[in-house]
């Protein structure tokens, strides 16, 4: 071999070390979701996504299905320890169930970070929080100056036993009897999880309840089903509506008068600081702060122009 | 003397239908039977489809999964065509699904069950994948929204197609040569085929035909809740399955009519009113739907209608402990 | 005859083959494609996640080996991990008993429907279905999560590990084993099987056919009630809104597993591979971390796939064998 064949040989070698050390270098964050067929963590998704591949980052992400698949979550962080990821982020299906599976993922040494929907374990390198119950009571509070502090009002309520539902739905309850006695709850509906259903439903509570003023809904899907069948009773003028989470359906309802206002967190901006958490801490550097709650927002027709819709919604062409 | 053959699901329902009326406050007034009838027609378009599939044999899983795909595709369509044309397109993806269904069973010979829920799986996937998981909103158009809103003479439309769809199912099933196959193929499926029936081809049809009919309530449900919906209505082949099966029909496969599917439809849609009529928590709708569909089922079994039968015949023809 | 049943079935019928055949594929095409796969600790992972689904898919293969099937697993494992928290939280490690106690007994409901009033199983099974998920609403303050406090034993069962594989695994495999002597060597079992296989020829030689389903319901009850101890030590909860899908799971991984769903004949080890299988698809997809919808279409894909080949064995050992 010539010295320059020879020259040429360890600057190849070299680029090929930098290169697959760069590749060593790059870590991979678990992520996983409970249920990817909501609005809300679609985009938590894409925050986690996009602040990762700013930071060079991958991300892996594993779906439940569904808020009620807590066997299929156990299984998937185990999977995620196997795949010995650097970092697990995890939005829990039922925070008490995936206990033992987050707490035996920190045994192995990987740390794991909650989000919006956390894990009920001490063990925790973060959480990184939504606040659910002051959703519901914001939504309470707007509603009630919607109808002018009286009326009936159902809910739709989502499925119970997911802590999410339940907490909107107890800061609505508890806030409405707190701050407005002369507005009451007529029903609430558990089970009519999906804008059809919620459709159905609203179609039969305008049947039975012609006293109905106002309508309470867990998300904002669901409060579309509940406009649509407002609309197609002609009773839109006269009940409002009122949701959780921000999407393009809810974005358009304000724009178009049918919602009063939607309660949302900054979910976008809640992936991102989950991400760099989960590379600090991966990176053992210090996290100074273990528990971070940005605070809730509410969006109504009048701020719908100054709302940040970068940190609440994730584009259209995205694909977790 | 003529003896009056009247399926037991028929007079399960008039009599749910009658209860109804008189115990549950605001069932019997007109808004509430016109959005009954709506959800109720929806369903049996969806449960005539089923039930093709049921009568062979076999079973039908995908639809839930069908009406999402059904929908995202039109709201995708809706980006670049008028309803007149993204609506038929979309609700033709429901057939080439059928078409898939159809080959897998009839022409692969694989079990039903796993093909339809392995194209369940496979459509679910691909329609959120298409949406990006959250619902597609297209702009707000009268015409969009006429299928699930709009009316002809008054009647919505949903029920005139509902009523369209239950004559081409009777004539479907009683007056063509596939309605006959497919019925002897449920019956016993090895001796149709030594019997030189053709059956890959009736299968492919009866699958075919199935498609059809959930790409017509798919574009009704996509209509009437106005957006492209990854989750539209999971729930569906068990609801409709549950129809079918509290209509009459037997899920071993043989036998059945328009009639079964509809009068099965009806009771259904009126279980699902009426507990939210009532106002009931959920845990008591769950237990009420389940008794009454277990009870309206029970009171249709054969022992049960023998003794109907010979009280009927005691009043028609004078005699007693003559054969039903 | 010396051989035993359950042998001769295995080696006579190709159909068992199936399963393992299609494990075995799988889990060299997940060793080839993510080298974390093929490591004892990922194996002894699957082994804890599929204790669940392979206690229900047990249970549904002796159903439908009498000819049904049984869509209420799911909500009966949700309702018995539910009654076994609340339990073991009263009483100790000795109220898991209690929830397999609620599965028994859900069993026999179904039991006496499809048997002794002649209910067709799937309406039964919805019925008891709805029945489970509205009891444990019902005592777990509208399907709250009822947390385990502090029990040992139940944590041990699936944190600790004998012989590569926690010990829930070994428990659920000595379940059907258990299951597997009643049916194999007891009269109780080959009845089982002849009911499935020709109930008029069992009634004509003296067996008691509705004695025989009421058992098998039994049974897969029973099964669904083990169910829910799996459920409970794995999550450290009672889970009454679980189980959604878990239905659809089993039936598929009995009939990956080569279970005839006309009845008769079945076999445990079969329905156990296919069991696995469907695991180590749900656990490779997720290790390869292809993206969520994506990894459904191809899981849909795969469950199809397994369906081809149990027809191209067929074909292929009828052919083999002269045989139509």
């Amino acid at each position: 071999m010539t010295y320059l064949q020879y020259l040429h040989s360890i600057a190849l070698a070299t680029c090929c070390l930098l290169v697959s050390a760069a590749h060593a270098q790059q870590k991979v964050i678990g992520f996983a979701v409970p249920n990817l067929a909501s609005s809300f963590w679609i985009t938590s998704a894409f925050g986690v996504d996009d602040e990762a591949k700013r930071l060079g980052a991958t991300v892996v992400k594993v779906n439940a299905g569904n808020d009620a698949n807590s066997a299929q979550q156990i299984a998937q962080i185990q999977d995620l320890v196997q795949r010995k990821v650097d970092a697990i982020i995890v939005g829990a299906t039922n925070g008490d169930a995936v206990k033992a599976a987050v707490e035996q993922a920190v045994k192995s040494g990987i740390p794991v970070i909650g989000l919006s929907s956390p894990p009920n374990s001490s063990l925790l390198a973060a959480v990184v929080s939504a606040d659910h119950y002051d959703m519901g009571r914001m939504q309470a509070r707007c509603l009630a100056k919607a109808l002018a502090q009286k009326g009936s009002v159902a809910m739709m309520a989502g499925p119970s036993g997911q802590l999410w539902a339940d907490q909107r739905a107890l800061g609505f309850k508890e806030t409405l009897s707190a701050e407005f006695p002369a507005m009451k709850v007529i029903a609430e509906n558990r089970l009519g999880d999906n804008r059809n259903a919620a459709l159905n439903v609203a179609e039969d509570w305008l049947q039975r309840f012609p006293e109905m003023t106002g309508v309470y809904a867990a998300t904002d899907d669901m409060a579309a089903g509940v406009v649509s069948a407002l609309k197609a009773g002609k009773a839109q003028g006269r009940v409002k509506v009122s949701a959780s989470n921000f999407s393009p359906t809810s974005q358009q309802m304000l724009e178009d008068g049918d919602l009063v206002c939607t309660s949302i967190q900054q979910t976008v901006t809640q992936g991102r600081v989950a991400v760099r958490i989960a590379l600090d801490a991966v990176n053992k550097k210090p996290i100074p702060q273990t528990k971070i709650a940005l605070p809730a927002l509410l969006v109504t027709q009048d701020n719908l122009r100054e709302v940040d819709l970068g940190s609440v919604v994730a584009p259209a062409q995205y694909r977790p | 003397m003529q003896k009056l053959n009247i399926q037991p699901a028929v007079v399960v329902a008039l009599l749910l239908a009658l209860a109804f009326s008189l115990f549950v406050p605001r069932f019997a007034s007109l808004g509430n039977a016109e959005n009954l009838l709506r959800i109720a027609a929806i369903l049996a378009i969806a449960s005539s489809g089923q039930a093709i599939v049921l009568m062979t044999g076999g079973i039908d899983f995908s639809t839930g999964a069908s009406v999402a795909l059904v929908s995202v595709v039109t709201a995708l369509l809706l980006q670049d065509m008028p309803p007149v044309w993204a609506v038929p397109l979309g609700a033709s993806v429901a057939i080439a699904v059928g078409l898939i269904n159809g080959v897998l069973v009839g022409r692969m010979r694989v079990t039903p069950l796993i093909a339809t829920l392995g194209m369940s799986l496979v459509c679910g996937g691909y329609a959120s994948h298409l949406a990006g998981g959250m619902p597609l909103d297209p702009a707000a158009s009268e015409a969009f929204a006429w299928l699930g809103r709009g009316a002809v003479g008054g009647i919505p439309i949903p029920i005139v197609m509902a009523v369209g769809g239950f004559v081409l199912l009777h004539i479907v099933l009683t007056r063509t040569v596939f309605g006959r196959y497919w019925q002897l193929i449920g019956t016993n499926a090895r001796a149709a085929r030594m019997a030189g029936l053709p059956v890959s081809q009736a299968l492919i049809a009866a699958y075919v035909f199935a498609g059809l009919l959930t790409g017509m309530a798919g574009a009704i449900l996509t209509s009437r809740v106005g957006s492209g919906q990854p989750q539209l209505f999971p729930s569906l082949p068990f609801e409709a399955i549950a129809a079918c099966a509290v209509g009459g029909i037997s899920l071993a496969g043989g036998r059945a009519s328009a009639l079964q599917v509809y009068a099965g439809v009806f009771i259904i849609a009126m279980l699902n009113n009426v507990v939210v009529l009532l106002n009931l928590p959920p845990a008591v709708q769950q237990i009420t739907i389940a008794c009454v569909i277990v009870g309206s089922v029970t009171l249709q079994l054969p022992s049960v209608r023998t003794h109907l039968g010979r009280v009927s015949n005691r009043r028609t023809t004078g005699k007693v402990g003559t054969a039903p | 005859m010396n051989t035993p049943t359950f042998m001769r079935a295995s080696l006579g019928n190709p159909l068992f083959v199936i399963a393992p055949v299609c494990l075995l594929l799988a889990v060299v095409l997940f060793s080839a494609l993510q080298r974390e796969f093929a490591t004892t600790a990922n194996l002894g992972n699957i082994t804890g996640q599929v204790s669940l689904l392979l206690l229900l898919s047990a249970g549904q293969m002796v159903v439908m080996v009498n000819r049904g099937f049984d869509i209420s697993v799911g909500a009966v494992a949700a309702l018995s991990s539910t009654v076994a928290a609340l339990a073991v939280n009263q009483f100790g490690t000795a109220g898991l008993a209690m929830g397999v106690l609620a599965g028994a007994t859900l069993g026999l409901l179904n039991g006496v429907l499809v048997a002794y009033l002649g209910v067709q199983p799937i309406i039964a099974t919805l019925g008891s279905l709805l029945a489970a998920r509205a009891l444990a609403r019902l005592i777990s303050d509208d399907g709250q999560a009822i947390v385990v406090q502090g029990n040992s034993v139940l944590s041990a069962l699936s944190e600790s590990s004998w012989i590569g594989a926690p010990p829930l695994f070994w428990l659920s495999a000595g379940s059907l084993v258990g299951l597997g002597l009643v049916l194999y060597r007891t009269a109780m079992g080959r009845r089982l099987f002849m009911c499935g296989s020709n109930p008029h020829a069992a009634a004509l030689i003296g067996v008691s056919v509705a004695r025989s389903t009421c058992l098998a319901y039994l049974l897969c009850g029973t099964m669904a009630g083990l169910g829910g101890i799996a459920l409970l030590s794995r999550s450290g909860a009672g889970l009454p809104t679980e189980g959604a899908g878990l239905e659809l799971q089993s039936i598929a991984a009995a009939l990956i597993g080569g279970t005839a769903l006309a009845g008769g004949s079945g076999s445990l080890i079969a329905t156990a591979a296919g069991a696995f299988f469907i695991q180590t698809i749900m656990t490779g997809l997720n290790l390869i971390g292809v993206a969520p919808f994506i990894a459904q279409i191809l899981f849909g894909m795969l469950i199809i796939g397994s369906g081809f080949l149990e027809k191209l064995t067929h074909r292929f050992f009828n052919h083999h064998q002269g045989l139509q």
